[in-house]
């Protein structure tokens, strides 16, 4: 069955440990293995070596802390135990660092706040060493330097001086710190994990300022200084740092490549620091585009400042590397402020990013080695707001200018449609007029036509008439003619005519056939003919012919 | 609306324009159709341009580096 408390305790100094070595927690030791001692409770190295998950090399580094922890959960009373649960969340457990020796002791033997102090003492002695004779604490060599290491390693301190007797190994960096008044000397050293880390190139004569604890190495018995952190300090220092990095990175070809910043920049990553003005400016400079903003907080100066930007930016590479762009920001300051913004592994990362990087980082004369390496960099963060406003630019303006073109578009269709119709209109009431005038030329021309035919007419009505005249006067005159003909024919006839003759005295005989007889040898005896006289007839009977 | 329509709808937008400069007769009936569409895009595209609140979400450092 695991002893809870023992996993609380481990939990608690897994999580202390890493962040003291700077490292993520699984690299000290990870949850399952930590449920697995807390289970099975190693009391020997050999035990603690079958753990696993527990390797020579952990076994090596913490195998004495995790035994210790194990024999004082063993040793601890349960009333002991849960005073240490009441004096706070066991998982996360206060900052050691920022504690008083005392504190950090009673934290550590879990020794409530009300103990006392030689108490907690005495416990985290019990659990590196072992009672005596005449209740003295006799130490193993291996114990107390453990003893002396888990006190000095308590607190994080800080150290400012210049580098000398730099020796670079596999194993870690070597070198001394050297004070500038009175050149006493500390031994440093610093692991390869952390150098790797650290961006700064360290060479002798420079300028620093270190974090890290002191520490005893036990195969030696040698006091050293284990640095967690390193930053470049004083002016001249940092100016020849920069210079070279620059000078470094730019044969590199790391501030060439440029890529483009997206349109309508939606999902952003931030990295910077949550205190201060400037990630209020950055957000109020934003427009209220519905944009999702991720912020990462990191410290931007000072010893941590270098590890906390790489974490960020290697955050948001792993888990939201479909960010439109990743923004790291920080308002100005000189240059030993900046100096995480001038770091190689700060440049190289930012080089790195899938995401493209958006720098805008305050400063003054020298830029930034973060801003010519980023994609796009401004001097503000401000300025950084403008620039994902920008990206909205073509919605913004393109819109409104799109909507009136289309607008005055279709209206020129319309116009150019409408002046053919009107156009056409003309077009056909000129061919109406055309045909009007056609039509009425033609009715004048008819009417011409007309006229000449009446005229005409008129002239051979007149024809006509006076034609008729002669014909009547012709006529007239051929009647004329006829009658004085007639009269003198009628005359004649008037002397001719058998009346007159008969009237005379004459008479006409006929025989009975009708016929005028004109000789007495058309008669015959016994004959009967008939004379006609002027006035009446009468028969008469051939009696004699002479 | 996601950028990438936003990007397309503009591009549409964009083109439909330019098919009417393009363009040496008209068909009115086509181009209403166009204007019909454009009218529909531009519609969208200023709904995206209202304002929203941004939406800020600070990273929980010891949720993402649980190993």
């Amino acid at each position: 069955m695991m002893q809870r408390e023992l996993f609380q305790k481990l939990t608690a100094w897994r999580n202390e440990t890493a962040r003291r070595s700077r490292v993520e927690r699984f690299h000290i030791l990870q949850n399952k293995t930590i449920e697995i001692l807390a289970e099975t409770m190693p009391k020997t190295y050999e035990e603690l070596a079958d753990v696993k998950g527990i390797g020579k090399k952990k076994l090596h580094e913490f195998g004495s802390e995790i035994l210790a922890l194990v024999k004082e959960c063993a040793v601890i009373p349960p009333s002991s135990s849960k005073t240490h649960l009441q004096g706070g969340d066991p998982h996360n457990p206060p900052s050691i660092n920022r504690l008083p020796l005392e504190d950090s002791l009673r934290t550590r033997t879990g020794v409530s706040g009300g103990s006392d102090l030689k108490a907690a003492q005495r416990q985290l002695l019990s659990n590196f060493g072992e009672e005596g004779e005449k209740n003295e604490k006799v130490f193993t060599v291996s114990g107390f330097l453990n003893f002396l290491n888990t006190v000095l390693g308590e607190r994080d301190v800080f150290i400012r001086g210049e580098v000398s007797s730099v020796q670079v190994h596999p194993s870690g960096i070597y070198f001394t710190l050297k004070d500038k008044i009175d050149e006493s000397i500390l031994n440093c050293y610093i692991r390869p994990s952390t150098y790797e880390r650290m961006g700064v190139q360290i060479e002798e004569g420079l300028e620093v300022k270190v974090s890290g604890v002191p520490n005893v190495y036990k195969p030696k018995g040698r006091l050293s200084f284990l640095v967690y952190s390193l930053e470049l300090a004083g002016e001249g220092s940092l100016k020849k740092a920069y210079e070279m990095l620059k000078k470094k990175l730019e044969s590199e070809g790391l501030f060439e490549r440029k890529r483009a910043l997206p349109e309508f920049i939606t999902r952003i990553g931030i990295i910077t620091s949550r205190t201060g003005a400037v990630i209020d400016d950055f957000r109020r400079n934003l427009e209220s585009l519905g944009l999702q903003l991720y912020f990462y907080d990191a410290r931007v100066e000072g010893a941590r400042a270098v590890d906390d930007i790489l974490r960020g930016i290697r955050w948001f590479n792993t888990h939201m590397d479909d960010l439109d762009i990743l923004v790291i920001i920080r308002g100005g300051g000189s240059l030993e402020d900046l100096q995480a913004f001038n770091n190689e592994f700060v440049a190289r990362a930012i080089f790195s990013s899938k995401i493209i990087t958006l720098c805008g980082i305050g400063h003054d004369r020298d830029v930034p080695i973060t801003n010519l390496v980023a994609d796009r960099a401004t001097s503000t963060p401000s300025i950084v707001a403008m620039t994902i406003n920008e990206s909205w630019k073509r919605l913004h303006e393109g819109v409104p200018t799109l909507a009136q073109d289309l607008l005055y578009s279709f209206e020129a269709v319309l116009s150019e449609r409408k002046n053919y119709i009107r156009g056409s209109v003309d077009q056909m009431l000129g061919y109406m007029s055309q045909l009007f005038l056609r039509y009425k030329y033609l009715g004048r021309e008819l009417e011409q036509a007309l006229l000449g035919i009446g005229l005409r007419l008129e002239e051979i009505r007149k024809r006509s008439r006076e034609m008729i005249g002669l014909a009547r006067a012709a006529l007239e005159q051929i009647f004329k003619e006829v009658s004085r003909k007639l009269i003198s024919y009628e005359t004649y006839l008037e002397g001719v005519s058998p009346e007159r003759n008969l009237k005379l005295g004459y008479s006409i005989i006929r025989n009975v056939k009708g016929g005028v007889v004109k000789s007495v040898e058309d008669l015959a005896v016994g004959e009967k003919v008939m004379t006609k006289l002027y006035k009446g007839e009468f028969v008469s009977k051939i009696e004699e012919i002479k | 609306m996601q950028k990438e329509k936003i990007s397309d709808s503009l591009s549409k937008l964009e083109g439909i324009v330019k098919w009417f400069n393009t363009q040496k007769d008209v068909d009115v009936e086509e181009g209403l159709e166009k204007v019909k569409e454009g009218a529909e895009l531009i519609k969208n595209l200023n709904e995206r341009l209202k304002k929203v609140e941004n939406e800020f979400v600070e990273i929980k450092k010891d949720l993402a580096f649980e190993e």
